[in-house]
């Protein structure tokens, strides 16, 4: 019997089970899929990593294997090449390989640290031919960084978020033309760093209000039809572009990979397609935690990092009978409209001993604004900001006494001058 | 008179940088900045080079600094003819000095095999 089996091997994975080990877990197991550690870190072969947590710029695998270290010092069993395939709500795990077959295991408490997997060409529907030369960015990443192989000679990437506009750079970088950036929304996904690095230092054009309307090819993509859309992204007709390609990269989002949650039974808030968590990052099944992309999509390893070694704490305390997690009494966060959601969704009354940080993510642009917290009682925090943004998480402490003696807490977003 | 998208935070300040005179910037981090990128740009580069092994076909790399950015063409050319032979462990030096800029191109992975 382990007392904390991890699920995953990338950031997430790895700081939860180091954590889970340094607060008093004696078997503690990770199981990654892959067969090394580090997960997509491996594959972001770009700086940048690292800045909040090392205080020092880090390339993906340097921060990987920094954790990767820790892991083997402090003791941690290791299972690659394994794949889990199912979790049940008695904490029961199955999983195979190749070496052992079939695998049950029992554990204390898990952590779930699956992170995400990229939305695929069928999930948005592009029309027209089915031809090689269509891939996700990440699956380019892969090919490039990893296994040294071109994807591509003339190149259009559709969608802006980060992964899109760090291949534009790099595919440059090794010889081929990257034509056009093709963004639907009127503004970026991506960090505007990142649109100022990948893209205008080598004068990539980044057509927003834009989508791709066909893609023509027998074998391999041959040309691409670009069009306008208006406010309501729909296609103008009339408005249309061409470009002679032999690649379409999509970087259209992230899916946090919950198969395996949903198996245990663990309840998914529709907003981020996590887990619902409580602060202690115990998700609706007694003795089961999820961090990192998985419970939400973070935009720096580092904010994955940090929840990581609060959801192995919490994980270690659950294996070793040091918590006591009566649900009955709980205190909701709620957002207002300019908020996506916030994570944790709820805050347990017996954990009320310390501060607790709140992750949420503002739905557009804001400039000077104040976020303000309010509890039943209508007592008030209020931070002002110069500026929030969609692509930047946000995370604000909560004081303690805040939570005394109400339900219901309320993060909301007031523009200067409203 | 040039204008620069200052990237020290994400806050992305449109700055004007005529000389050694600056607006649109909210901090002297954005000017220092929006000053640099109108004298001399700097980038870390950051990419991949041949190995010798059968499994592990390419490590990744960066320059230790940041190369100004008029070289970083002609680095990836250097880079591209490389051939690095493994063991090959983070920080190993694989191309010293390059383009006589004082720079290094270190590994930035483990490739042990």
């Amino acid at each position: 019997m382990y007392d904390v089996i991890v699920v995953g091997g990338g950031p997430a994975g790895l700081g939860s089970a180091i954590s889970a080990k340094q607060n008093g877990a004696k078997k503690v197991l990770i199981i990654e899929r892959d067969n090394v550690l580090g997960g997509i870190l491996n594959q972001c072969i770009h700086n940048g990593f690292g800045l909040h947590y090392f205080n020092e710029e880090l390339c993906g695998p340097e921060y990987a294997d920094r954790f990767i270290k820790m892991v083997k010092e402090n003791d941690i069993e290791i299972l690659l090449d394994t794949m889990v395939i199912e979790i049940s709500d008695n904490k029961e795990i199955v999983a195979i390989n190749n070496q052992q077959g079939y695998l049950k295991l029992a554990a204390k408490s898990i952590v779930l640290a699956m992170g995400c997997r990229e939305r695929a060409a069928g999930a948005i529907s592009i029309p027209g031919n089915r031809c090689a030369g269509i891939m996700s960015a990440g699956s380019a990443q892969y090919f490039i960084n990893k296994q040294g192989y071109m994807v591509g000679k003339k190149v259009v990437i559709l969608g802006s978020g980060d992964i899109g506009l760090i291949m534009a750079r790099r595919l440059v970088l090794e010889g081929a033309q990257v034509l056009a950036c093709v963004e639907i929304m009127p503004y970026s996904n991506g960090l505007v760093r990142n649109v100022v690095q990948c893209l205008n230092d080598f004068d990539i054009p980044l057509l927003l209000s834009h989508t791709i309307t066909k893609i023509i090819g027998k074998n391999r993509v041959e040309k691409i039809i670009v069009s306008k859309v208006d406010e309501n992204r729909n296609v103008i007709i009339g408005s249309e572009i061409e470009f002679d390609c032999d690649t379409v990269l999509l970087s259209v989002g992230l899916i946090p990979e919950n198969e395996l949650s949903k198996k245990a039974n663990v309840d998914i808030d529709k907003r981020t397609n996590g887990a619902i968590v409580y602060d202690n990052m115990e998700t609706s099944v007694s003795g089961i935690f999820s961090c990192g992309n998985v419970l939400h999509v973070h935009d720096l390893v580092d904010h994955v990092t940090l929840e990581s070694l609060q959801a192995g704490k919490y994980a270690a305390l659950y294996a070793m009978n040091q918590t006591i997690n009566s649900e009955n009494k709980t205190i909701s966060l709620k957002v207002d409209a300019n908020i996506g959601y916030c994570v944790p969704q709820k805050v347990r009354l017996t954990n009320l001993n310390e501060d607790k940080k709140i992750s949420f993510r503002v739905k557009k642009k804001f400039d000077s604004c104040t976020i303000i917290i309010t509890n039943a009682n209508n007592q008030e925090i209020k931070i002002n900001k110069p500026y929030l943004l969609p692509c930047e998480m946000q995370q604000v402490m909560i004081k303690k006494e805040l939570f005394e003696n109400c339900d219901e807490i309320l993060i909301s977003i007031k523009e200067k001058g409203e | 008179m040039k204008e620069i998208i200052c990237t020290v935070c994400p806050k992305s300040c449109h700055v004007l940088v005529d000389g050694n005179n600056t607006s649109g910037n909210i901090c002297i981090r954005g000017k220092n900045h929006a000053i640099a990128e109108t004298t001399n740009p700097v980038r870390v580069l950051t990419s991949t080079i041949k190995t010798n092994s059968d499994i592990n076909h390419v490590v990744s790399v960066k320059s230790k600094k940041a190369l100004p950015k008029h070289l970083i063409m002609d680095a990836m050319k250097l880079i591209n003819q490389t051939t690095v032979s493994t063991p090959i462990i983070i920080g190993d030096v694989l191309i010293d000095n390059i383009l006589n800029t004082n720079i290094d191109i270190v590994a930035t992975s483990n490739v042990y095999n």
